[in-house]
């Protein structure tokens, strides 16, 4: 049984015989579980779904609690991880089309029906396909010409050269830079809402200070004549009193366990909230729409 | 004429313009912005779509079935195609199916997750054995019983904040008890703490984000900032 | 100074605030500031892990992962680039991975092959790039490094099947790898921890962004964590103990700068706010 099955679902190099036949099986075999899936009745729904889901935590759950062959470290579902990998990878990118979708209706129909601002949606189109066409050229041959030389103005272009343009010049420095604007708002808000009122406030604000003070330069020198190490070559116990190593011992004493019980406190939301989608026990908005 | 020609430099040249435009919103909305804003927005999402077909859906789609004779892989597309439901009414119902096998793939690990990550984190807190007993002293150390009574000092310290943050985090609905309560508001005082060293470090980032552009623009195009 | 002047040191305009902050980050860009700065515990046993794997166990393979974009380029990328100059000093093979679709990208052509010809290092020889892979696929991946390194990675970037490099001869599994160093502004770290760690080994050496660092100091408690280094102040550090001095160490006098800065704006903020509140409290009366 398992035999024929691997047999059935071996690779084809070369399409051999029923190659074509076997892709349009398999996808009319597909389509037909959809249909059917689709024909279930309404309120058998939820129930679909919330197997689907069972089923894709069920492999984790399982390869985990599973007991392992003590020489290899595996049990007889690890040896698939890789076949989990490529399936989620490709169906997950399918998923791309999503967002290049909604961004396309919405700017092509601002241009079709000119309304304010359509020039921006041209740029936006003119850009989305240069992207597109020269990534993909690079990537397929990127030696080919894209713009030829004029001799005494400007050398030949190749795709190469031109997906550098876009993709160094133009998308990770606009990156950067929609980024840093942050910066700016960060020195507003420090001026203006940053207000100590409260013994909460104060104590936020105090490691605020001891963390910024004790991570430059700045700060590290109006402790510095502290030495760490005294005349007769021994440690210093004063030099705990440096700068720098306050905030060593406050991030390591104090910030240390806050973040631990935080991070307690995490774990139980996680498992809580994992076992409730995964055993689709959650409630809210998303999970109790009429299907 | 050599630095002209540098500054003219189409790649440092879109760059720059690029970063000028996006950091002067915060003076004044302007059309400068809104134009590079969409040119950022348009090579993003072209990025995105080709990236994703020239590293996953060739390798491991395309030329797996196509080249490789995988045939088995084109069952996948009607799987991928569960997701276009959200835009009819008829089969929106379908994506949740494919979007509920992804949250089962991540909920599923979280066991492993669990053992992996955090069991170290509970059994190094709470085994007295490994935090409040101090290491034998190092010969030859003048500060020996300092070290010593620093060290058990510091962990019932450590201690301590682990239990009130748990203590504030567990008992957050209302509380009577006063003991509890205390210990909490310690909780409460200490998270405060925790959260100025993440507000310390946010603006590190934030400003370092901006000091990169600033030595972009300075440095790498301008060459007015030597080194 | 009166109410009015108060009120007017309250509601003055936030570019002025802007221009002064533009100032304060450009002053010490062209006249660098040098104070001493120590580089922290989390930062030299980074350096200090990466030293001993190139003393005990220089045949192990490093991979260098990545979930960065250039979205936070001003820390990160200088952190990967003081991280990948230290393994080519010591001759280390490494292998870059990637969560990160324009991560690989940058990483390769901006940061490793300018510094591979620096060091004289070779493609498939030395490194190898093993590409991008989707969130979507992260658990499979992360957990199938652990046992099977070719089986789960399979291709380089470029589509080459990654057995025909000779830096990949030898390398399997988990045991064959020095250390795992992690890039990355997102929560990243619980991944790894999670599905391919265990009891630090190999060594995991994490290198966030400054803001999300508070967050992770438990796991350099547990010694689940080898080391880290805190955004740029870790970067400047790194550059620090290598010798290098670049953008690291530069922005270290502009981040002071800044600090500064920021440290007054709140102050003056505060006496204004108090004294615009005690003086109109007067003037009721």
């Amino acid at each position: 049984m398992l035999h024929t099955l691997q047999h059935f679902f071996a690779p084809m190099p070369g399409h051999g015989a029923w190659y074509f036949e076997k892709l349009a099986l398999g996808l009319l075999f597909m389509f037909a579980i959809l249909g059917a899936l689709q024909l279930a009745p309404r309120r058998a729904r939820k129930g679909i779904i919330a197997f689907f889901t069972f089923l894709g935590g069920a492999y984790y759950a399982a390869e985990f609690f599973w007991p392992t062959n003590s020489a290899t470290n595996q049990n007889f579902l690890t040896p698939y991880q890789d076949t989990v990998a490529g399936l989620a990878s490709v169906v997950g990118s399918f998923a791309i089309g999503l967002g290049v979708i909604s961004l396309l209706q919405n700017h092509t129909r601002q241009l079709a029906r000119r309304r304010p601002g359509w020039g921006y949606s041209a740029i936006f189109l003119v850009f989305f396909l240069a992207m597109t066409v020269f990534g993909l050229m690079n990537a397929y041959s990127a030696k080919s010409t894209v713009i030829p030389a004029v001799p005494g103005f400007w050398a030949r272009q190749d795709a190469h050269g031109l997906f550098q343009f876009l993709f160094v010049g133009g998308l990770t420095n606009l990156g950067s830079a929609t980024f840093a604007m942050i910066a700016f708002y960060i020195a507003s808000a420090a001026y203006r809402a940053f207000r100590i009122r409260s013994l909460e406030a104060t104590l936020l604000m105090i490691a605020a200070l001891i963390i910024m003070f004790g991570s430059v330069s700045f700060g590290t020198w109006l402790t510095h004549g502290i030495h760490p190490v005294l005349a007769d070559g021994s440690e210093n116990p004063w030099a705990n009193l440096r700068i720098e190593n306050i905030a060593q011992w406050l991030m390591l004493q104090v910030n240390t366990p806050a973040q631990r019980g935080i991070l307690f406190g995490l774990t139980l939301g996680l498992l809580a909230t994992s076992l409730r989608y995964w055993l689709s026990l959650e409630r809210g908005a998303y999970f109790e729409k009429e299907l | 004429m050599e630095y002209i020609r540098h500054l003219f430099n189409p790649i440092l040249l879109f760059g720059a313009l690029g970063t000028m435009a996006i950091l002067s919103l915060v003076f004044k909305e302007n059309r400068f912005y809104r134009v590079f804003e969409h040119v950022f927005l348009g090579l993003a999402l072209g990025y995105d779509l080709e990236f994703t077909w020239t590293t996953i859906l060739r390798p491991l789609f395309w030329d797996a079935m196509v080249r490789d004779g995988q045939w088995a892989w084109v069952m996948t597309v009607p799987v991928g195609l569960m997701f276009y439901g959200i835009y009819t009414q008829r089969f929106t119902w379908m994506s949740r199916v494919v979007f509920g096998i992804f949250f089962g793939l991540n909920a599923g690990a979280v066991f492993q997750d669990f053992a992996g990550r955090v069991v170290p984190q509970v059994t190094k807190s709470f085994l007295p054995s490994k935090s409040l007993i101090p290491p034998p002293p190092i010969p030859g150390d003048p500060h020996a019983l300092l070290h010593q009574i620093s060290f058990v000092l510091n962990n019932f310290l450590f201690l301590g904040i682990v239990v009130s943050v748990l203590v504030y985090f567990l008992f957050a609905f209302e509380q009577k008890n006063k003991a509890v309560l205390r210990t909490a508001q310690i909780g409460r005082w200490v998270l405060m703490f925790a959260f100025g060293a993440i507000f310390g470090s946010t603006i590190m980032t934030r400003m370092a984000l901006l000091i990169d552009r600033m030595y972009f623009i300075f440095h790498d195009w301008l060459r007015l900032v030597k080194g | 100074m009166n109410t009015n002047q108060w009120n007017r040191l309250q509601t003055i305009d936030r570019r002025v605030i802007y221009a002064i902050l533009l100032v304060v980050i450009l002053i010490p860009l062209f006249f660098p500031i040098t104070l001493p700065t120590f580089p922290s515990k989390q930062s030299r046993n980074f350096y200090d892990t990466i030293e001993k794997i190139a003393k005990d166990s220089p045949d192990k393979i490093v991979i260098v992962d990545g979930w960065w974009s250039p979205s936070t380029r001003g820390e990160n990328q200088w952190q990967a680039q003081a991280i990948i100059t230290h393994l080519m000093m010591r001759h280390l093979h490494f292998a870059i991975l990637s969560f990160d679709t324009q991560n690989n990208t940058v990483t390769q052509s901006q940061i490793v092959e300018p510094l591979a010809k620096k060091y004289g290092y070779v493609y498939g020889k030395d490194y190898v790039n093993w590409g991008f892979r989707p969130l979507a696929a992260f658990v499979p991946v992360a957990k199938g490094l652990v046992i099977d390194i070719p089986g789960t990675i399979k291709k380089d970037y470029k589509g080459t099947p990654i057995t025909q490099f000779p830096v990949m001869k030898g390398i399997k599994t988990r045991s064959d790898v020095g250390a795992l160093i992690e890039i990355t502004p997102s929560a990243s770290a619980e991944g790894w921890l999670g599905m391919f760690e265990k009891n630090n080994s190999p060594p995991f050496l994490f290198a966030p962004t400054a803001v999300m660092a508070p967050t992770y100091y438990p796991y350099l408690d547990t010694g689940q964590m080898a080391g880290m280094l805190t955004g740029i102040k870790g970067a400047g550090d790194y550059e620090g103990l290598l010798g290098t001095h670049s953008f690291g160490s530069r922005a270290a006098g502009a981040l002071s700068l800044v600090y500064a800065l920021i440290i007054a704006l709140i102050v003056l903020g505060n006496i204004g706010y108090y004294a615009t509140r005690a003086a109109s409290r007067k003037e009721d009366r």
